[in-house]
């Protein structure tokens, strides 16, 4: 399933030619000998360059496409302490809006390095909500589910919030999946594996607290 | 010597750094920080006064754009992973260290080990790569034949180095510990790796294990996977899938194994057949990454890597027990050994929101009748913390750097103590030597020799130099 593109808002991304960050020098050739350095008595800050880019297209488009997902995520674990009188719903609650909203800041943060455009998590979510195909393609809640997420308390929210994340993490696995497959840029692939890690943890302890409940 | 804990040389107006967080953080529901705190601006350096930096190489050759990993050293030898190979350093002079040699071979992150007699080089690659050579090209987990693993080097002539073996583990090799056999002919790697996907051919589920790589060292290129111990056979924590980490203490026979969703204590008296004897959960541990004894073996301090080091979690009115260390004290003996919590710490230095920093790895410094412990914190710098007082762990000294500009991950990936400095490693800068100074005990530290240190092998060190020249 490819997710459908339709980010007007946007402006045109300048696609740079994805290179390989690292890629092997002489053909061949194992071991180079160093250059020695002239040491600097008092070392002078260095210029700092960035990497050369080093994403493709699957890259970019889970870094757009995973920044408003994750936002309804903070979303959904925001309404907790309000609703939910679960304690260790609410520390998983608030787990998922530490780890995420930090994620969102890492990846557009990842956006800017790269010199793409950053995506804006509220504006990109509230367009989504629109398309309910893309919607149910990555797991999220729609409109109707979240409002009745919003209304419930109680026992009835915990379960509604469990079921409506865990098929929200689904969503975000198959998307992790997709980039480790198909990316190359070497730090979405090491964050991908540690979402991975850590969103497959999470869908492990939301099966269980639901377990628990019925 | 005065001794400052938390200080800034300045504290500049935050305008333009308001500025960008305001475009960086955006409406996500959470107030953002009123001010974002800038105490350093980009390119400045500051530290406290018993903390200085001696020297910095930059990055430079065939790693010069690559990010720089972690470190092991071996007599006047130190050794650089970078995710493009390794660096060779000669510290003999470590006010002057030199670039010797390097050696291309992408594949991140480089975590290196050398073996005792120093004639071995291990470094982990945990990015499938299209094959195990030193050509190979990026390819992807979903590739049954992508080659991710260990590669051995035989550096006994650091001008000609040979790559004499490439072994393939499952999901790669994201770190390694290296742990001395019961004889001297052999050593072994326990292999530490995560992220097992089904549809990822050579890191399946469950992957509640770790691979143990057996070294001839009469024939490294016969290296090869001799076990793959099953170390949570009820599945452990949610989600513990293999380890992040492991350190091993040989002289008693135990590690200390940082396991993302749990941290624990293993038994190692038979290196080739670990197992479990106690684990602990902590709610506010997002990723449990790394652990290092302290110098007497009675505590043990865990990092929660949250954000996997690429997030600013050093933000100031958020999260100090979040991306943080754990003391645990260790009661007990043999396999009722038991972890007890006993306090937190997070630098009390707030970062930029550009400015990616947690936890991340340190080392011992051997002071007598003190616990001290040096670690990086990525772009939250270096710092040194004093936990002889387990429930109450200070800051002692520290250094950092302004944010990077343009904004990008970097920082201090290790900082560890050796033979009296501390040598940092930097993703973006390259190598930083740094210079700790205290009178009494902390004096008497520097003239402590070790003649090799991997960070995750840890060993008493004697801390008593009366009669040392």
């Amino acid at each position: 399933m490819k997710p459908r593109k339709s980010y007007g808002r946007f402006m045109t991304v300048v696609v740079m030619a994805a290179l390989l960050l690292v890629t092997a020098l002489a053909p061949g050739a194992l071991a180079q000998r160093g250059r020695p350095t002239r040491p600097p008595t008092t070392p002078p800050p260095p210029p700092t360059q960035p990497p050369p880019p080093s994403y493709n297209a699957a890259d970019r488009e889970f870094v757009e496409m995973m920044i408003p997902h994750h936002y309804q995520a903070l979303l959904m674990s925001q309404m907790a302490p309000a609703r939910s009188n679960n304690a260790e719903l609410r520390a998983l609650a608030s787990r998922i809006d530490v780890e995420q909203g930090l994620e969102i800041s890492m990846m557009q943060g990842w956006q800017s390095t790269n010199g793409l455009p950053v995506t804006n998590a509220q504006m990109a979510y509230e367009h989504m909500l629109q398309m309910p195909e893309m919607l149910e393609a990555m797991g999220m809640a729609t409109p109707a589910e979240m409002s009745a997420l919003s209304a419930s308390s109680g026992a009835a929210f915990d379960r509604l919030y469990l079921e409506l994340m865990i098929e929200h993490h689904n969503g975000a696995v198959d998307m992790l999946v997709h980039v480790l497959s198909h990316g190359q840029d070497t730090n979405l692939q090491f964050w991908a594996t540690d979402m991975l890690t850590a969103q497959s943890i999470q869908i492990w302890q939301m099966e269980q607290m639901l377990a628990e409940m019925t | 010597m005065q001794t400052s804990m938390h200080g800034r040389k300045r504290r500049p107006a935050a305008r333009a750094v308001t500025a960008l967080v305001g475009a960086l953080v955006l409406m996500l529901g959470i107030a953002s920080p009123a001010a974002a705190q800038a105490d350093l601006e980009p390119g400045e350096i500051a530290s406290s006064r018993n903390l200085r930096l001696v020297h910095n190489i930059p990055r430079t050759g065939v790693s010069a754009n690559d990010i720089h990993s972690d470190l092991a050293f071996h007599g006047d030898l130190l050794i650089q992973g970078t995710y493009g190979g390794l660096n060779f350093y000669d510290i003999s002079r470590p006010l002057q260290p030199k670039l010797i040699q390097q050696i291309a071979c992408p594949g991140g992150q480089g975590d290196p080990t050398v073996s005792p007699d120093g004639t071995l080089v291990f470094m982990s690659v945990d990015a499938p790569r299209s094959d195990s050579s030193c050509n190979s090209s990026s390819s992807s987990a979903a590739n049954p034949d992508a080659w991710e693993g260990v590669r051995i080097f035989d550096i006994s002539d650091l001008s000609n180095p040979q790559y004499v073996a490439a072994v393939r583990t499952d999901c790669g090799s994201h770190t390694h510990t290296l742990v001395p056999g019961e004889t001297d002919d052999v050593l072994y790697l326990y292999v530490s790796s995560y992220g097992p996907n089904a549809n990822f051919p050579n890191c399946q589920p469950p992957h509640d294990s770790i691979s143990i790589i057996e070294v001839p060292l009469d024939d490294p290129a016969s290296a090869s996977v001799i076990a793959k111990p099953n170390l949570f056979p009820d599945g452990g924590a949610p989600g513990t899938a293999g380890c992040h980490d492991i350190t091993v203490v040989p002289e008693l026979e135990i590690a200390g194994g940082a396991c993302m969703g749990e941290g624990v204590l293993l038994n190692i008296s038979d290196p080739t057949d670990p197992y479990v004897i106690e684990r602990v959960t902590d709610p506010n541990f997002a990723f449990w990454h790394s652990a290092t004894f302290s110098n007497d073996f009675s505590k043990v301090i865990f990092t929660d890597e949250l954000g996997g080091g690429s997030a600013a979690t050093c933000r100031e009115d958020l999260y100090p027990e979040r991306g943080a260390d754990a003391i645990f004290d260790i009661v007990g003996e043999g396999d009722d050994r038991e972890l007890v919590f006993r306090s937190y710490f997070k630098i009390p230095r707030h970062q930029t929101n550009q400015e990616n920093c947690v936890a991340h790895n340190g080392s011992i410094i051997p002071v007598d009748g003190r616990d001290l412990f040096v670690q990086s914190w990525y772009q939250g710098g270096v710092s040194v913390i004093d936990f002889t007082d387990s429930d109450n762990p200070v800051e002692i000294a520290w250094f950092d750097r302004g944010r990077l500009q343009p904004q990008q991950l970097g920082g201090s990936w290790s900082a560890y103590w050796y033979n009296g400095y501390i040598y940092s490693s930097d993703i973006t800068q390259g190598l930083d030597v740094l210079r700790f100074f205290g009178d009494g005990d902390v004096a008497q530290a520097r003239r402590i020799e070790l003649d090799h240190f991997n960070a995750q092998t840890q060993y008493h060190i004697d801390t008593n130099t009366r009669g040392r020249g």
